[in-house]
């Protein structure tokens, strides 16, 4: 119990740590314009990275496209595209996954 | 009246995501209970950390042995994007004054997309954010709890939950694929993510990595031209 709560309170220097060390020490810098570029670019890289992760997974030791999360993902993004309506798109993307899984 | 319209907007666009953030909360909370965690620890470490990707790793490595040392090594690689993020944020939630600290503890993936989108529309605004990072940290409160609760009872699969991650990222990504440092950006993280995931399936820095390179590919090979 005393080993865990450790840990738990060293997870939180870490995290709390590196989330309030980016706040604080960059608000105080004024950034370059190629600066603040790179840092506009940087969620656009997240947000891609982390779509990546969950259509290509582990599977059998081979990594493999998910279907069910490319075909949503089409849908979803088609959907943006055509009626720029998130929670639709949202939806529609679910639906298409849901129907491709069970089709598998 | 503009008070209660941002956190409108705030609560509604931010429901979708916490529903996903949720269905992590209900794994995190059964990978707990199966790395002999005790409920109160459960939580504990939902209350104090508010990370999903680094309480879902460290159960896992609980589970599998590795040591505290490993284990804090890889929780500070991963939290080298919190850096990255909180750089990113610091101009939109200037005007926060003290409680800038308190919003700090919302700084991750999903508060970070919507804050960013929400600062690129409106500029600076802190209640928004903190309205978001609350309505997700309620969601991941009661998650952890259910999931600690139910054990393993629920299939997120059969009921499509775990398709709203990448969906809601997809619907939220698209408005702003414009311009060509953005398109090439978004090309390059393609390719490293795609790479590195073939290259080493377990890594788990490649979110950082790609949030690092990307975006210097994106500057350099355009520099930085038009509006970003």
């Amino acid at each position: 119990m005393y080993d865990t709560l450790g840990l738990i309170l060293a997870l939180f220097v870490l995290t709390y740590g590196t989330r309030w060390l980016g706040l604080a020490v960059f608000s105080n810098i004024s950034l370059g314009s190629m600066s603040q570029k790179y840092f506009k670019l940087v969620p656009i890289a997240v947000m891609v990275s982390l779509i990546m992760k969950q259509l290509l997974s582990q599977q059998n030791g081979r990594v493999e496209v998910s279907l069910p999360v490319l075909f949503g993902g089409i849908v979803c993004a088609l959907s943006m595209r055509v009626k720029s309506n998130f929670l639709l798109s949202l939806c529609l993307g679910i639906a298409t996954g849901l129907i491709v899984r069970r089709l598998l | 009246m503009q008070f209660k319209k941002t956190i409108k907007a705030a609560v509604i666009e931010s429901f979708p995501l916490a529903l996903a953030i949720a269905t992590y909360g209900v794994s995190y909370g059964m990978l707990g209970v199966s790395a002999n965690l005790k409920l109160i620890e459960i939580m504990l470490m939902s209350v104090f950390v508010f990370s999903g990707s680094v309480q879902l790793i460290v159960v896992a490595m609980l589970m599998a042995g590795s040591s505290i040392s490993s284990i804090l090594l890889t929780v500070l690689l991963l939290n080298l994007r919190n850096l990255l993020y909180g750089a990113s944020l610091a101009s939109g939630l200037s005007g926060a004054g003290k409680w800038r600290h308190l919003l700090a503890f919302g700084v991750s993936d999903e508060p970070f997309v919507l804050g960013q989108a929400r600062f690129l529309k409106v500029g600076p605004d802190p209640l928004y954010y903190g309205v978001i990072t609350l309505v997700f940290y309620v969601a991941w409160q009661a998650a952890s709890f259910i999931g600690a609760i139910l054990g393993n009872q629920l299939d997120p699969a059969l009921w499509g939950l775990d398709l709203a991650f990448p969906m809601t990222f997809i619907a939220l990504l698209m408005p702003s694929l414009r311009g060509k440092p953005i398109l090439v950006t978004a090309f390059s993280a393609i390719v490293i993510s795609a790479f590195m995931i073939n290259y080493n399936p377990q890594n788990q820095l490649v979110v950082v990595i790609v949030g690092l390179i990307a975006p210097l590919i994106g500057v350099l090979c355009t520099g930085g031209e038009a509006s970003v």
